[in-house]
């Protein structure tokens, strides 16, 4: 068991691409770290750099206190779950599992404990003398976890380990792993695209885009106060609406398009940074959540917008609108934004999304009355898409 | 679709009997029935054309030397007789020939199935200057006529003090049967999902467990189409083996083969009787690597 650091770690593969730049990280023994960003952002580089498949350009990876840049994949003492699960399809699941063992020359009886122990957690003890070839998806992803987990690493590696799943096992399969890790308690890092599974996941999250980390906290904090409109847009699932708004000269409202939306002192307060902006253009951004419907026991600023497509989901009602504020959409987030359970934006400019009870009655071509918490507005800088806070 | 529509404008009148329903529901100029027919008719044919000289050579290694010069051949021995069979076996030490192409045939097929894995291995998996320069450079072999290389070869041999053995013919059979030998594993190998090799690696394999206990399994069909090749070719190479072994003792058995015919008569009969024999081998070692191209076949769908 041991923690993870990774400082200052680039790496340049050598057609020049930098998947990697200047990454700081720490992940404690028994912290379930999830990284995630958008296709390309080099969050597999990184776990690749960790389990030593990877060289790394420059920076240091500690396990503990041991720097362990040039200490070969099979000393490094680290169990990866692969995206493809890379069972290895001439042996038994049996031999697969207990593989490693039997690199470690642990006696016989001891894998064969191990291995069935491992099969009991998992559940996969029926098919310990199949092929891997004759196991359905869910089954060979449970078998790659067995095989990692029966080694008791020092760290845990995940590339994507449900990406290959249907929608329901990825949520149920997705229990399972927080339920393993916990209870192996060994640093893990998992790597996904999907904000649903690092926000489930992870004791902190560190988001990643450009091979540049933007921000490392814990998922609460990650959607509570995001450090840019990167972050923001990507973290919740629809995600946060971003609008172009000017700062009143006062500093005590802000302006979406032709609505204006009063600040009170409490929340200038809190933003004290804001008195830089006053006059200027900034990012506002609402969660859907916290746009619900106008309502006589809910007083709040009113905010109206053009309905243009309802999803009711039953438990809710996301209703898709468009005002007359100029949206940001923040590079990188479009393609991506929408997890698994979230539904497929039809108009992905310009659209804006709000959560509503379900007992409301809303229809497309409607002008809808929401209310706005300036409580719950976030700010960011418009031009370097920073958070303004203190 | 002309079938269908006719199906439909039939099926209501007339009740067809299931035999003209399946010929119907089967599409093609002839329907499938009567391609499989042609198919399986042109099979035995050329089946046959193959196979007969192997059992006339078979007949024949069973009838006396007097039945085999007639006018009038015949497929079925009418005085059957193992008498060649003890005559080839007994004279000439036949029996050491045997053994000596044995020990020549296995041993090339060792030394070519290590060298050409561990070449194959290091094509397919790693990076390093002028590798495919080097690649192509043993696929140029393969275009030199094996004859033309027998002089340079004999030389070679004759400076590393290897004539006149078996091991010196082993290491020239195995030269011979590298090139194509690691072009075939190397495009096997390189099938192997990169992932596997990591995932290996990280349970704790070092380079030659990766390429022995994962790489080389998953490529059975591939290494037994080259054990296959190269055990026939040593155990059947003549030119180079007349060439290089000058000793009675170190013959092969093509020259043993060689020897029932001479200058005046020739033991037909025995030669025959002998031929029979040498291709036993063959046909196990084919035997042997058939099954295991369907054990590969089978482990397919690595993902």
């Amino acid at each position: 068991m041991s923690s993870v650091s990774l400082e200052n770690v680039t790496k340049v593969y050598s057609n020049g691409y930098e998947a990697v730049n200047g990454l700081d990280l720490e992940i404690a023994d028994g912290e379930f770290m999830v990284v995630v960003g958008p296709s390309g952002c080099g969050k597999t580089t990184v776990l690749r750099m960790i389990a030593g498949l990877e060289n790394i350009t420059s920076g240091t990876v500690r396990f503990g206190e041991e720097v362990v840049n040039d200490v070969a994949p099979r000393d490094r003492d680290v169990a990866m779950v692969f995206q493809s699960y890379a069972l290895y399809p001439q042996m038994t699941v049996a031999q697969n599992i207990g593989f490693a063992l039997r690199m470690r020359k642990v006696p016989k009886a001891e894998i064969d404990r191990r291995v069935r122990s491992a099969a009991e957690v998992l559940g996969i003890t029926p098919w310990l003398d199949r092929k891997p070839t004759r196991l359905s998806g869910g089954q060979r992803q449970r078998v790659a976890m067995g095989r990692a987990i029966v080694r008791e690493p020092s760290v845990f590696l995940m590339d994507e380990p449900l990406s290959n799943l249907d929608a329901k096992l990825r949520v149920q399969l997705r229990a399972e792993i927080s339920r393993v890790q916990s209870r192996i308690g060994v640093a893990t890092i998992y790597v996904t695209h999907d904000q649903t599974e690092a926000m489930t996941l992870g004791h902190r999250v560190a988001v990643l885009r450009d091979g540049a980390l933007q921000q490392c906290d814990t998922p609460q904090v990650l959607y509570d106060r995001p450090a840019n409109v990167f972050v923001a847009g990507f973290i919740g699932s629809p995600s946060m609406n971003l609008f172009e708004a000017q700062l009143s000269a006062d500093g005590r409202s802000v302006k979406l398009g032709s609505q204006s939306i009063p600040l009170s002192q409490e929340v200038v307060d809190r933003h004290s940074a804001l008195r830089r902006f006053i006059g200027q253009t900034i990012v506002v951004g609402i969660r859907p959540e916290d746009l619900p419907a106008a309502s006589d026991e809910r007083p709040g600023v009113e905010f109206k917008g053009d309905v243009e497509l309802v999803e009711a989901l039953g438990s809710e009602i996301l209703v898709h609108f468009r005002t007359d504020a100029p949206v940001v959409v923040p590079e990188g987030t479009g393609a991506l934004i929408d997890g698994e359970e979230s539904p497929v934006k039809a108009t992905p400019e310009n659209d804006c999304v709000a959560r509503i009870e379900p007992r409301h009655v809303v229809h497309a071509g409607d002008r809808f009355c929401f209310t706005v918490n300036p409580e719950r507005l976030e700010f960011f800088e418009l031009d370097s898409g920073i958070t303004i806070w203190e | 679709m002309s079938l269908t529509f006719k199906d439909e404008l039939r099926a209501p009148t007339t009740r067809r009997t299931r035999r003209e329903r399946i010929r119907d529901s089967q599409p093609g100029l002839f329907g499938i029935r009567t391609w499989k027919k042609t198919r399986l008719i042109t099979a035995c044919i050329f089946g046959a054309i193959s196979v007969f000289p192997l059992l006339y050579m078979i007949s024949l290694s069973f009838q006396p030397t007097g039945d085999i010069l007639t006018s009038h051949p015949v497929l079925v021995p009418t005085r059957p007789t193992v008498i060649n069979y003890v005559q080839a076996w007994s004279e000439n030490s036949f029996g050491r020939y045997f053994f000596n192409s044995m020990e020549v045939a296995l041993g090339t097929v060792l030394i070519t199935v290590v060298l050409a894995s561990l070449a194959a291995f290091a094509f397919a998996r790693y990076n390093f200057r002028f590798k495919e320069i080097i690649f192509y450079a043993f696929l140029a072999a393969l275009a030199v006529p094996s004859v033309e290389l027998i002089i340079p070869q004999y030389l070679l041999v004759l400076k590393l003090h290897l004539t006149d053995s078996l091991f010196g013919l082993i290491l020239i059979y195995a030269s011979e049967n590298l090139p194509f030998s690691i072009f075939l594993l190397r495009g096997f190998f390189e099938a192997v999902p990169k992932e596997l090799e990591e995932s290996f690696r990280l349970d704790g394999a070092r380079t030659l467990r990766v390429l022995t206990r994962l790489i080389a399994p998953l490529s059975i069909p591939a290494l037994a189409v080259v054990a296959m090749f190269t055990f026939n070719f040593a155990w059947e190479e003549f030119v180079i083996a007349l060439t290089l072994i000058n000793s009675p003792t170190h013959r092969t058995l093509p020259i043993a083969l060689n020897f029932f015919i001479g200058e005046h008569t020739t033991q037909w009969g025995p030669l025959f009787a002998a031929s029979v024999i040498a291709t036993i081998p063959s046909l196990v070692v084919f035997l042997i690597s058939q099954r295991s191209f369907q054990r590969g076949v089978s482990l397919g769908g690595i993902r």
